[in-house]
């Protein structure tokens, strides 16, 4: 199954939004996410002709987001090391009760882990789907999902707490 | 979206709820003029497969594999290695001129070109039944009579394309170019090849073989033969497979080094008729007629690796988007230096948005430079089979670069020794 321009458009548009929050949550930068994003729909359309359907068009097309994300990490750590760059401080629509404490968690994840749980719990892939994306196997993805749930999920206790009380 | 059942429904609402943020305003814009560039890439590609693709194959034996093979020499194949090296080095250092026939095959199509060049970077192409081109590197300009690949033969176009770069057709300034040349780059960054003796139509060779990183944009080749001969030291065939399957083949046959070229052997005189004119936006230059052009003094080596000389200065305020390349350039300029055919440029352009290489390659290795009008700047050495030899650094206005036939440590050499100058 080859995909034509118009079906990239359409496939592009209906996922746009979902790739910014995973672009943004790699990078941690507004600009960063831009520049990864053209680069990886570039990329992609470059390589429309070579698409054979193997994979989901959107496993294709997340898997080619998160490699230019990794892409662009590497080249930052011309200035910035990666660690200083996971640790991005949260974006000011964050800032609301609970979601700051919960982005700053996400953050201090290491990349890998990050991208797992963004993919499984919040873009709802299925295991095997997300290994493809991120080039690992089914159970390094459930061993990362594990430890960062681990984390984001004691970050998230605090405000379940003033929640309930 | 998808369910999975073993998803974390209730962190995921929670993640769900964080901010997203929106594109900057100019982003679809920006995408839309990018993907025009890659649409105008591709027609032109197809348009002129015939002709280009033979010229940068030719850059491709002919510029690029001198810069060597691996440098380790801990066992008798990378020794064997550093002697055709070494070999290879020699004969595109020393040599003033080259001519012979080109094979090349890829995806059941075969074409023949008839090539030659000189150490000034002039070249002419010669496809029977397609057509012909010369380049002037002192000039920038390209003229070339074609037949309609697409219309499958009909008269002859006259084109004249003014304003290439230093690096012209065949090097550094077509994203696709540098993929074909890549592969046989691959040479470089390699750090085991395997080498062997072979005799190919009764004459003594060289056969290195060397996995590559596949390259899904071009052949997908996980490897490459390279023949050399062992009297010339010049390479005679190529081959790229993956997984066992050939992909593609490269040959020169009637390989002539040094010969006697007729004096007009890189003009070309076309018939009564329309003539086709496009213009990339270089200008040849001197030094001092940079900073009038683009509004920066340009970066000059204050040391260059043993033989090589300066030769051409082009620059452009604004880059023309049929020039190829991975974004419009502005600002650009690049200083070109040669050794014989071998040649290697200093460029900048404006900085747009974000660091990005200029070249458009893979992630490479990061060091720190110590010395120059660049001392303490972090760059990046890219050697890697998609793309042209070279380095990078990121100013807060610049991207500047150097790229060619240099060894790792030379592009370190060069660009610690970089001065800005207007003479």
């Amino acid at each position: 199954m080859a995909l034509d321009e118009d079906e990239f458009a359409a496939l592009v548009a209906e996922h746009d939004r979902a790739l910014r929050g995973l672009a943004f949550r790699v990078l941690g930068d507004r600009h960063a996410m831009d520049d990864a994003l053209q680069d990886a729909y570039v990329k992609a359309f470059r390589a429309l002709p070579r698409f054979r359907g193997r994979s989901s068009a959107r496993t294709w097309l997340y898997r080619i987001v998160y490699n230019a994300c990794i892409d662009h990490l590497r080249r930052q750590r011309t200035h910035a090391q990666l660690d200083e760059v996971a640790a991005a401080a949260p974006d000011a629509g964050d800032a609301v009760a609970g979601r700051a404490a919960l982005a700053a968690a996400l953050a201090a994840l290491p990349v890998d882990q990050r991208a797992a749980v963004l993919l499984v719990d919040v873009q709802g892939f299925a295991y095997p789907e997300a290994a493809v994306v991120l080039d690992v196997r089914v159970g390094t993805i459930a061993s990362r999902l594990s430890r960062g749930r681990e984390t984001l999920r004691a970050a998230l206790a605090p405000s379940r707490k003033g929640a309930e009380g | 979206m998808t369910d999975s059942p073993k998803r974390d429904q209730e962190l995921g609402a929670a993640l769900l709820e964080l901010e997203v943020p929106e594109h900057r305003v100019d982003f679809e814009r920006e995408l839309h003029g990018l993907l025009a560039l890659e649409r105008h890439r591709r027609r032109r590609l197809q348009r002129l497969r015939w002709i280009v693709v033979p010229a940068l194959a030719a850059a491709a034996i002919i510029v690029v594999l001198l810069v060597g093979l691996p440098r380790t020499a801990s066992s008798p194949s990378t020794a064997s290695a550093a002697r055709v090296q070494a070999k290879m080095r020699a004969a595109f250092a020393q040599a003033h001129a080259l001519t012979g026939t080109l094979v090349f095959a890829t995806a059941g199509r075969r074409s023949r070109a008839k090539f030659a060049l000189n150490a000034r970077g002039d070249l002419r192409i010669e496809i029977p039944g397609t057509g012909t081109a010369v380049y002037d590197a002192a000039t920038g300009v390209v003229r070339s009579l074609e037949r309609s690949a697409s219309l499958g033969g009909g008269p002859l176009f006259a084109s004249v394309t003014t304003g290439y770069p230093p690096t012209g057709p065949g090097l550094a300034s077509d994203f696709t170019q540098r993929e074909l040349t890549g592969a046989v780059r691959s040479l470089l960054a390699a750090r085991d090849p395997r080498v062997e003796p072979v005799t190919v139509e009764g004459r003594a060779a060289w056969r290195v073989t060397l996995a590559v990183a596949p390259d899904p944009s071009l052949f997908e080749a996980d490897r490459v033969e390279v023949t050399v001969d062992r009297e010339t030291g010049m390479p005679l065939r190529a081959v790229w497979t993956a997984r066992g399957k050939a992909r593609a083949s490269m040959r020169v046959e009637d390989l002539r080094v040094d010969p006697r070229l007729p004096s007009k052997e890189f003009e070309l005189a076309f018939p009564p008729g329309e003539v086709l004119h496009q213009d990339l936006a270089y200008r040849r230059v001197s030094l001092a007629g940079v900073r009038p052009l683009v509004g920066y003094q340009p970066f000059v080596p204050g040391t260059l690796p043993d033989g090589y000389r300066s030769a051409e200065i082009g620059a452009a305020r604004q880059v023309s988007p049929a020039a190829g390349g991975e974004a419009p350039r502005r600002a650009a300029v690049e200083v070109s230096f040669r050794r014989g055919l071998q040649q290697f440029v200093v460029g900048s352009q404006a900085r747009r948005g974000g660091a990005h290489d200029p070249l458009g390659g893979p992630n490479g290795e990061q060091v720190t430079l110590h010395g120059g009008a660049l001392d303490g700047a972090r760059a990046e050495i890219v050697i890697d089979p998609r793309t042209v030899p070279h380095l990078w650094v990121a100013t807060p206005t610049l991207v500047v670069f150097v790229a060619g036939d240099l060894t790792r440590d030379e592009l370190i050499e060069v660009v610690e020794s970089l001065q800005r100058r207007t003479h």
